[in-house]
């Protein structure tokens, strides 16, 4: 693309963000439809209201029943005010020796909550250490590649299948090879990457080095997820991402979105 | 003016509140529509999405971002609706916006029907942000896709919706 058709291109594409936004405050309802819709919000706010005012109220009663109940047991709970009352009492002895033990007890507490933090950062530490090694080489079509463990309970047959087919896409896509690769998607996405694949990858002479892939996730909405970073470059430091999205279609795996992530 | 009314819903006051629905419910009922290709249900989901936002507005932090608050409530009530029902649109691929729009509003109404026919994903990364103001960050939270597939989408969504633009001048 050359300069005049870049500008082109950004001229026209600005356009089009222009008469998008320009949509919603162009199309205007009908008075009559819009009234009519509004009319019945404005009627809920009021039940909302009421429904409001009632837990209001429900709360209100709660907080004062628990206010009583604690004003009423305080003096047994509380051995300071027993002894300023009533210090005599064997029962007022009881409640000081008691008040002692619940002392010492907040102190032993105190210790083990200490040895709690230390356990926790070695916990922390463990932790870091596990996840480096969820990073395990795997064996996937051919390739060698770390896996990152993001998502579980899949099956591994699945992630393993879908894996390769994320990988065989991208093989093909550096071949030159469009029609394999579209062979690998849903009819709706082989034809952005037979007719715009620049879009997909950003493909360079070099070998495709693949440097990173996830396990397989899955959306609320049944949509497979994987991840997976490549590295073209010489210098070995232009690594990116492509993030996958495959779904089922009768009973095979078809990928229908595949998109470099910025 | 806008920040006023939605302090003042805070504070329970519904005529404040029912200018704020005044305001937006135009929009919303595009964006719930655009999702639900059925009015019927776009108007359900709206009223449930403006009372929902009703009884949350003390939840919301900032009062200028309303508008991108309630895009979202309004975004789940439909997808919800959506999930739930299931219903087939009233027309895969042209709604009568005569029905429930004013005619004389409906020169550039083309531009809504070419949104329309986009897939769903490009369709609603496009609404989200330009309708909405919704930041990319925003949207990969409600669509739970990642921040870079959401700027991929949007990339693409243009694209898609440039070329159906120019296939019906050229046409």
């Amino acid at each position: 693309m050359n300069m005049k058709d870049k500008a082109d291109f950004e001229i026209k594409e600005q356009e089009t963000i222009v008469r998008l936004k320009a949509i919603q405050n162009e199309i205007q309802m009908k008075d009559g439809a819009k009234n009519m819709a509004k009319r019945k919000i404005i009627n809920g706010l009021d039940k909302g209201k009421k429904t409001r005012k009632v837990r209001f109220i429900l709360a209100l009663g709660t907080a004062l029943l628990i206010l009583a109940m604690v004003m009423s047991v305080s003096v047994l709970v509380f051995p300071d005010i027993a002894v300023r009352y009533a210090g005599a009492l064997p029962i007022v002895k009881e409640l000081v020796q008691e008040k002692d033990d619940v002392i010492t007890l907040n102190e032993k507490i105190c210790s083990l909550q200490d040895e709690i933090s230390e356990q926790e950062s070695v916990v922390m530490y463990l932790e870091a250490q596990i996840k480096e090694l969820e990073k395990k080489l795997k064996q996937i079509s051919d390739e060698k590649i770390p896996e990152v463990i993001t998502s579980k309970n899949e099956d591994e047959m699945l992630n393993i299948q879908l894996q390769s087919l994320t990988v065989n896409f991208v093989k093909a896509m550096y071949r030159g090879d469009f029609e394999e690769a579209a062979q690998f998607c849903t009819p709706e996405f082989s034809v952005t990457v037979t007719d715009h694949p620049d879009r997909i990858i950003m493909r360079k002479e070099n070998a495709v080095v693949f440097t990173q892939i996830t396990n397989i996730a899955r959306a609320e909405d049944g949509t497979y997820l994987v991840f997976l970073r490549l590295n073209d470059s010489d210098d070995g430091e232009a690594d990116y991402q492509i993030d996958f999205e495959v779904i089922e279609k009768d009973g095979k795996y078809l990928i229908t979105f595949a998109g470099m992530n910025a | 003016m806008e920040e006023e009314l939605v302090i003042k819903s805070k504070r329970g006051d519904k005529e404040a509140f029912s200018q704020l629905v005044d305001g937006y419910y135009n929009q919303m009922f595009l964006l719930s529509l655009s999702i639900l290709k059925n009015p019927y249900d776009a108007g359900d989901a709206c009223q449930e999405g403006f009372l929902t936002a009703y009884r949350k507005i003390r939840s919301l932090r900032a009062n200028n971002r309303f508008k991108s608050w309630l895009s979202k409530i309004i975004w789940n009530c439909s997808k919800d609706l959506y999930v739930k029902n299931k219903r087939s649109p009233l027309s895969e691929e042209f709604i009568d916006l005569g029905e429930f729009y004013k005619e004389d509003t409906l020169k550039n109404a083309d531009v809504y029907h070419y949104l329309l026919q986009l897939k769903d994903e490009y369709r609603d990364v496009l609404i989200l942000r330009y309708f909405h103001d919704l930041k990319l960050k925003e949207i990969a939270r409600l669509t739970g896709r990642p921040v870079g597939t959401v700027k991929s989408r949007l990339r693409y969504a243009l694209m898609a919706m440039k070329g159906l633009m120019e296939n019906e001048y050229e046409g």
